[in-house]
C-alpha cells in the first residue's frame, strides 16, 4: 500500500465520522483526478462543476462504506465519479458526428498512488485491451473514455447500432476471459 | 440470449457506459434487489479500475469546494460497516450496537399495538403532468413501502434528478380531500426510513396520495404548506419496488 493511499484511507476513515477537516484533506487530494474524469465525459464545464459537488456529497455520505479489502481509496472514488458522471451524460441528447470525439491514444498514466500491484494490473488491463485489436479497442476506449453510447459509437464508426452491441459484447467477454474472474 | 439472462453483458456495457439512459436507469435500479448482476457490476468495476489512472487531471474552479460544503450541511449521511475494514474494537462496539438495537425492536415489537392485518404496502412515484395526473414514464422516480409491522416508510431513488439548491419533500395526502400531511425530506441520492405519521391511521395508507414537492434547500416550517408537487403515486399491495 502506497503511503498517499494509507493516508487517504485514514482520511477516509475520519470522514466517515464527520471530520470535516479530513474531508478538506480528501478533497484536496483526488479533486484534480476526479475533476478530470468526470470533465473529460462530459465536456461541459458547469456541468462537470455540478456534478463534481455531487460526487464529493457522496463522499461525504458513504465514506463509511468504504471497504480497503475492494479498492484502493481513489479507485472507489474514481468509481464513484464516473458513474456520477455517465448518469448525466445519459440526460444529454445524443451528439453529432462533429461533436464525437477521437481517441488515437491511450492517455499517459500518472498515477500517485500506484503500487507495484497496481502497476501490475494495469500492464494486464492493457494487454489484454491490446488482444481485442486496435478497432475494437478502439471503441472501447471510446467508450470508458468519453461515455460513448452504442447509437455515438455506431454514427462515429459508420456500423448499425446491433452490431455495435454484438462486437462490444464480444470484446467483453474477450477481456474478461483475458483478465480473469474478479468476484468476491 | 436476452438481457434479462446476460447478467455479465449488460454488468459490464453498466460499466464500461455504453447502456442507453433508460437501459442505464433500470440497471441501476435492479442491482439494489438482484445481488447476482450487482456483484457482477462490482467485478467489472474492479478489473476495469486501472483503465481509470489514464484520465487526465483537471482543476476545478477554486470556488468549488465552499459549494460542496454547503451541500453538506443539509444532507443526512450513511452509517455502513465493512467487516473488512474494522478493527476488533469497533467490533466489539458494533456487536454491542446490534445487541442493543435488537433487543430495543423486540421490546418494540412487544409493546406496540399490532397492525389489525394491514398488509405492506408499495407504490411507484412518476412524474405530475400538469392535468394533474402521472406521467407515462417507464421509471419511477421514487419507490415507497410501507412496513405495517413497524410504520415506517422506505423510500428509495429511482429516475429522480437532485436540483441544486432545493429538496424533496414526501406528503400524504387523503384521495377525498383535505390539507396534505408532511412526512418529511427525502433524498435522491439514498434510501431514507421515515415514520408514518401518527396522526394518519395505517387503514387509510391505501386511499392516500403521496406526493412529492420540491422545496428550497432549507425547508420552512412544518406547518407551512407544501411547495409544488412534483412526483406522485399511491400505495398498494403487491410486488416491492
Amino acid at each position: 500500500m502506497s503511503v498517499a493511499n494509507t493516508k487517504l484511507e485514514a482520511a477516509l476513515e475520519r470522514v466517515a465520522k464527520g471530520d470535516t477537516a479530513a474531508f478538506r484533506c480528501v478533497y484536496d487530494a483526488t479533486h484534480m483526478k476526479l475533476y478530470g474524469i468526470v470533465s473529460r465525459i462530459l465536456d461541459r464545464r458547469e456541468l462537470a462543476d455540478e456534478v463534481l459537488q455531487e460526487v464529493y456529497v457522496t463522499i461525504w455520505q458513504r465514506a463509511g462504506e468504504f471497504d480497503r479489502e475492494i479498492a484502493s481509496p481513489i479507485t472507489w472514488m474514481a468509481t464513484i465519479a464516473r458513474n456520477r458522471a455517465l448518469d448525466e451524460a445519459r440526460r444529454r441528447p445524443m451528439r453529432s458526428i462533429e461533436e464525437l470525439p477521437e481517441l488515437l491514444e491511450l492517455p499517459g498514466d500518472d498515477n500517485p498512488y500506484a503500487t507495484a500491484e497496481h502497476n501490475e494490473r494495469a500492464q494486464q488491463v492493457h494487454a489484454c485491451l491490446d488482444k481485442l485489436g486496435p478497432d475494437r479497442k478502439q471503441i472501447f476506449l471510446l467508450a470508458y473514455f468519453h461515455g460513448l453510447t452504442r447509437d455515438e459509437i455506431a454514427v462515429r464508426i459508420g456500423r448499425p447500432t446491433a452490431t455495435v452491441k454484438t462486437w462490444l459484447r464480444r470484446a467483453l467477454a474477450q477481456l474478461k476471459d483475458c483478465l480473469g474472474d474478479e468476484r468476491r | 440470449m436476452s438481457d434479462g439472462d446476460d447478467i455479465e453483458g449488460l454488468a459490464a456495457e453498466y460499466v464500461l457506459g455504453t447502456l442507453d439512459a433508460a437501459e442505464r436507469q433500470a440497471v441501476g435500479a435492479r442491482r439494489r434487489t438482484e445481488p447476482e448482476l450487482d456483484s457482477a457490476i462490482r467485478a467489472w468495476e474492479a478489473r476495469l479500475s486501472p483503465l481509470s489512472e489514464h484520465f487526465p487531471q483537471a482543476a476545478p474552479p477554486s470556488d468549488l469546494y465552499p459549494k460542496i460544503l454547503a451541500r453538506l450541511d443539509s444532507r443526512p449521511r450513511v452509517l455502513g460497516f465493512r467487516a473488512g475494514s474494522m478493527s476488533s474494537r469497533r467490533i466489539l462496539v458494533g456487536g454491542i450496537s446490534a445487541l442493543a438495537a435488537s433487543l430495543l425492536v423486540f421490546v418494540g415489537w412487544l409493546l406496540a399495538p399490532r397492525n389489525d392485518g394491514i398488509a405492506n404496502l408499495n407504490a411507484q412515484l412518476h412524474r405530475v403532468v400538469d392535468a394533474g395526473d402521472t406521467a407515462d414514464e417507464t421509471l419511477a422516480a421514487f419507490f415507497v413501502s410501507l412496513n405495517s409491522a413497524s410504520k415506517v416508510l422506505t423510500i428509495k431513488p429511482g429516475s429522480v434528478r437532485p436540483v441544486p439548491e432545493r429538496t424533496y419533500l414526501l406528503s400524504l395526502a387523503a384521495q377525498a380531500g383535505g390539507s396534505p400531511i408532511r412526512v418529511g425530506v427525502i433524498s435522491p441520492y439514498k434510501e431514507m426510513i421515515l415514520p408514518w405519521p401518527s396522526g394518519v391511521p395505517l387503514q387509510e395508507a391505501g386511499n392516500m396520495w403521496l406526493l412529492v414537492s420540491i422545496e428550497p434547500a432549507s425547508p420552512g416550517s412544518a406547518t407551512s404548506p407544501p411547495g409544488r408537487v412534483i412526483f406522485k403515486g399511491q400505495l398498494a399491495s403487491g410486488r416491492r419496488p
